[in-house]
């Protein structure tokens, strides 16, 4: 098995950095991976911090099975709840869309249904930091997030730890 | 009186694609068309001017699915602009990354299948199979590429670590492990591709996909770009190869090698290099990508026992072309014959840069694949190929004086 599918904690940073605001989620991880000098809960051999880009159906979750050490996904992504661009908004499996699982196309397994599975199956928390993107330039190519989306990943950075840290404290009951 | 079939979108395999097939009364496919309407991106263009360090990286982002097969194909094509030699141990890991990524691919194809072909009772345990093989092969890309999506090891000269000795012995476990995996799989495969039935009953044609096309590889395991004569390929716009009504939904170029369509990809590289002959068309793929996963282990642990964990894992040699040499980069990915091209300049910068993945190769011979059957098994032709469009969506549209030669519509 991946040491990735082995921690109890994923982060995992979705989206494209080709695409514009897209690259929110990449962000966060870079700004995560930059704060764990100040910040020893990311250096937890639990938590596996990473730049999933658009391959996270096909290379995480779908890989997540019974067995899974899986306590809590964290995810970092863009999200189209026409908010104020670059609006940060927690949501937890029950929020996610009711989006019909895979049926046609494994490139585009959208995650929300994967991710309510993976919670009410094998009881893994689900949490979304979700930014409200102002410019999404597919099919071009653009690699700078808005300012709005810029100015909000070093907060959702902070969320991210906070959830850590909540996580970390259930450890320690 | 000929009638038209549209399946859209067709399904169970990788980004947006159509099939447009003319049928007689009896349902018999006469001509057929696949295409690609996933949106034209442009990434190539994109990279003109970037830092030739850039490639690999931006080439990884083409699509969710092959990351690991655009990354290599692309430090193959600046090695060779700007003509470096990768270091020996650098090549090894690179090779094994690249079996990583088809030895997880190969078995999720069987998984996308298994509707088709797995009768209901055999379903679990096929699919508990096939997950613990991709874990082996995201392993690989895990530990030697160093991160599970978008391997950031590979890198122009070599890889930018190698491995130690401890994950060399892992590793030799885990490739023993998915050998004994892939024998069971792959027998149990073989025997439902021999009967020859869906689910259901149904009888697939024997003959259902065969074509005349020339066959395509360059290496069973990895590629080798001096068994690739670029010059010998032409890229036709989709008005060349589908009717109008068709090509001005088609988002990929059509290319031609030696002047023909060819079809890459398991089937090519078995016939190729393992003169495996017993079966074409449909059915010959699906059997071809069964053997590979046999060779990929088996091939690892050839790899694993070559690799020096003491040996320079790249050249530090400069990174920087003439401006003019075209550096040509043939990978063999899961789905066959990925080939990136690149002018690296003398500042080090990328003067020109194209893709044509695999699947690219095969859109227009997967359409033509399905004629002479009833449209129903055309489905089961397209899903033979694997097929992987997002990266594969690519075009030229203006000539060298800058006037549009191709329109597109999306829907």
């Amino acid at each position: 098995m991946p040491e990735y599918l082995e921690k109890e904690v994923l982060v995992l940073g979705c989206g494209n950095i080709l695409l514009a605001d897209d690259g929110f989620g990449f962000a966060v991880i870079q700004k995560l991976n930059g704060m764990k000098e100040s910040n020893p809960v990311l250096n937890s051999d639990k938590i596996g911090i990473i730049d999933a880009g658009t391959g996270a159906s096909h290379f995480i979750l779908s890989l997540i099975d019974e067995g899974t050490p899986l306590k809590k996904i964290i995810i970092a992504d863009i999200i189209d709840y026409g908010l104020e661009p670059g609006r940060l908004t927690k949501l937890y499996a029950k929020d996610l869309p009711d989006i019909p699982k895979y049926q046609i196309d494994a490139h585009d397994m959208p995650l929300a249904g994967m991710l309510t599975d993976i919670c009410s199956k094998y009881g893994v928390e689900v949490v979304v930091i979700g930014c409200q993107y102002k410019h999404m330039s597919a099919p071009d190519i653009c690699m700078e997030l808005s300012d709005e989306v810029a100015a909000s990943v070093d907060e959702a950075a902070e969320m991210v730890i906070e959830e850590l840290g909540s996580w970390e404290r259930t450890q320690k009951k | 009186m000929s009638k038209t079939v549209e399946i859209k979108p067709t399904t169970r395999h990788e980004g947006h694609t159509n099939l447009v097939l003319t049928v007689d009364d009896e349902g018999i496919v006469e001509s057929g068309a696949y295409h690609s309407v996933t949106p034209v991106r442009g990434f190539e263009k994109f990279l003109s001017g970037k830092v030739a360090e850039f490639a690999p990286i931006a080439v990884s982002r083409f699509c969710g699915v092959c990351p690991t097969a655009h990354s290599i194909s692309s430090v193959e094509a600046i090695e060779r602009a700007c003509g470096m030699e990768p270091t020996k141990d650098g090549l090894i890991l690179r090779e094994l990354t690249s079996i990583g990524n088809k030895l997880h691919s190969h078995p999720l194809h069987q998984f996308l299948i298994s509707p088709d072909y797995v009768p209901e009772a055999d379903r679990a345990e096929v699919i508990k199979r096939v997950q613990e093989m991709r874990k082996i092969g995201q392993y690989f890309v895990d530990v030697i590429g160093g991160e599970a999506i978008h391997p950031p090891n590979v890198k122009i000269g070599g890889m930018a670590k190698n491995i130690t000795p401890d994950a060399k012995n892992k590793l030799i476990d885990r490739a023993k492990n998915y050998l004994e995996l892939a024998e069971i799989q792959c027998e149990y495969m073989l025997g439902l591709f021999n009967a020859g039935k869906l689910v259901d009953g149904t009888e697939i044609p024997e003959k259902l996909g065969y074509h005349d096309f020339p066959l395509v590889a360059t290496s069973l395991t990895y590629g080798d770009s001096s068994k690739f004569d670029y010059s010998q390929v032409v890229e036709l716009s989709p008005f060349e190869e589908y009717p109008k009504e068709v090509a001005i939904k088609a988002c990929s170029n059509i290319p031609k090698y030696k002047g023909s369509l060819i079809e890459v990809g398991p089937r090519a590289r078995m016939v190729t290099f393992e003169n495996f002959k017993e079966t074409k068309g449909a059915m010959g793929i699906h059997k071809a990508r069964a053997l590979e996963m046999k060779h990929y282990a088996n091939r690892a642990l050839t790899l694993l026992d070559e690799l020096n964990t003491n040996g320079a894992p790249y050249s530090t040699a400069p990174v920087v072309g003439d401006g003019e040499t075209l550096g040509v980069g043939a990978i063999e990915a899961a789905r066959g014959h990925n080939v990136h091209t690149a002018v690296i300049g003398r500042d080090g910068r990328i003067v020109d840069y194209t893709a044509i993945v695999a699947t690219t190769w095969n859109i227009p011979v997967i359409g033509r694949a399905t004629v002479g059957y009833h449209y129903k098994f055309a489905e089961h032709v397209v899903r033979a190929y694997d097929p992987c469009i997002s990266c594969a969506t690519h075009m030229i549209a203006k000539d060298y004086d800058g006037n549009t030669v191709d329109e597109k519509v999306f829907q």
